[in-house]
């Protein structure tokens, strides 16, 4: 019956007109408002559903993510703009390995019978960390 | 709140808070010194560094406490000291367009910013166009005052750039939800809905056995059981109600109340720290499951504890009717919220149990 009566007595309560924005939703979350700072902003999460659901909502999917995972998928992915201009910039001048094609190759001798052959492995795919 | 960092206040005195800013001086040039050390290129002037911590002590230590107050030289110092320096620089750089800042802020945000927004939004389409929303914001598209109104503006370095762009990421995914279906709720949206199952979800309707006296009887003691919660509930402290709505309104996880707390600073922490008799000796441990299931505990005992005395003055019950007014309230079988359990002296809390998780001393 608590939650009910909880529920009921937020039912009651008219909405403040005005929202935390997300500044102060992150420094809550986080943990970094002094007591006095975080004062006003706990009384309007009890009176705010809104904010009081961006909380939670962050809360839990800040838990679902590993802060530790997402650096290391962040040093792996570069950035789409980076992408998108080394794009264009393999479109201007062709490629190192474009040029490559052209290059003198010595013939591969043939492996002699018996002789195992090593052959690159290639790289697995890389866990973005989600 | 929204979109206004340096929100109207009655603030004290400018004047005041400039003078004190100036015995912090030093320390504000020594970290505006690093920054630009590290980001030369970024072209932020002292001056608009300066411009931004003033607005941030405004809105936190002015415009979030109460009697605006100017804050003291050592209060001012603190909270320069816990600024997200770097973040703060990047951002401000970002809001005036640097181009080498937002170079900086793709390299480092952007996998960020696409992988939050596939995880929240189910559709390709749908986070695609998150992401590209996200970044139209932070760019900004209106003009006030000859000034591009970039979100970056609103961060002000308190908590995380990566917690701020999480929070707006979050606002940009219910608004692009809410604007294609007003009533959607917040819950919809997102994978994984186990985890946001209410706990004390009304599932199931009481037993068939009940007869139909106890019937009646439960329907003559049962405003005076509401009445008296809801007069116990009203007596909580702030710090309490939010620690009841975020775990039986929000279902919110113990695991996951102990994330928001786990910072040595939290508010709720420190609050129920401060009500607790034994010390705490740990300050920078854990905290555990168990140690918010203790808080929780003891606000059902405050409940509980007022709900009697409210049952027993102001209805005038005895005994045994106040028994009957408590099994309604606990009558609900999906309910975590055990008045009988709490009023029986926490017998069914295994302290030996949470003794193992080598919890801070915050009960």
């Amino acid at each position: 019956m608590i939650h009910q009566r909880l529920k009921a007595r937020l039912a009651t309560e008219s909405p403040p007109s005005e929202h935390l924005d997300e500044d102060a939703l992150c420094a809550f979350v986080e943990g970094r408002l002094e007591e006095a700072e975080s004062s006003p902003v706990i009384s309007h999460l009890i009176a705010c559903a809104s904010c009081r659901q961006t909380t939670a909502q962050l809360i839990r999917l800040g838990s679902q993510f590993d802060p530790e995972n997402e650096l290391t998928a962040l040093e792996e992915s570069p950035g789409r703009v980076r992408l998108l201009l080394e794009g264009l910039a393999s479109r201007l001048a062709p490629s190192f390995e474009e040029d490559a094609v052209f290059a003198y190759q010595e013939p591969v001798a043939e492996p002699e019978q018996g002789t195992e052959v090593i052959t690159e492995s290639k790289p697995g795919t890389v866990d973005d960390g989600d | 709140m929204i979109d206004n960092p340096a929100r109207a206040v009655t603030r004290p005195s400018q004047a005041e808070l400039l003078d004190r800013l100036t015995s912090c001086a030093a320390e504000l040039d020594a970290i505006y010194a690093d920054c630009a050390k590290a980001h030369s290129d970024f072209g932020l002037s002292a001056a608009d560094f300066r411009d931004a911590v003033i607005g941030a002590i405004n809105k936190y230590l002015i415009g979030f406490k109460e009697g605006s107050v100017v804050p003291s030289a050592h209060e001012i110092s603190r909270f320069i000291g816990e600024l997200q320096d770097r973040d703060l620089f990047l951002a401000l750089a970002c809001a005036r367009g640097n181009e080498h800042a937002w170079w900086e802020f793709d390299r480092q945000y952007r996998s960020f910013i696409e992988r939050w927004a596939r995880h929240l939004v189910r559709g390709g389409t749908d986070a695609d166009e998150v992401i590209d929303s996200v970044y139209v914001e932070l760019f900004g598209t209106r003009v006030s005052g000859g000034v591009r109104q970039s979100k970056f503006r609103t961060y002000t370095g308190r908590g995380t750039l990566r917690g701020w762009l999480r929070a707006v990421i979050l606002h940009t995914v219910v608004d692009l939800y809410r604007g294609r279906k007003p009533e959607i709720p917040l819950e919809d949206w997102s994978g994984n809905d186990e985890a946001r199952e209410p706990h004390g979800r009304f599932a199931e309707m009481r037993g068939t056995e009940e007869t139909m006296l106890a019937s009646i009887m439960r329907d003559r003691y049962r405003s005076a059981t509401i009445a008296a919660l809801d007069q116990s509930l009203a007596a909580l402290d702030d710090h309490e109600t939010l620690l009841l709505l975020y775990y039986h309104v929000e279902g919110l996880k113990l695991r996951e109340i102990a994330r928001i707390v786990e910072q040595p600073r939290s508010p709720i922490r420190r609050w129920f720290q401060r009500q607790s008799k034994r010390r705490e000796t740990a300050p920078s441990s854990r905290v555990h499951e168990s140690t918010v299931m203790r808080w929780l505990e003891k606000v059902y005992q405050k409940v509980s504890d007022r709900f009697h005395a409210e049952l027993a003055d102001t209805h005038g019950l005895n005994a045994a009717e106040i028994e009957i007014c408590r099994s309604i309230a606990t009558e609900d079988p999906a309910q975590d919220v055990r008045l009988d359990r709490v009023a029986a002296g926490n017998e069914n809390f295994n302290e030996e149990e949470a003794g193992k998780h080598q919890v801070e001393g915050a009960s």
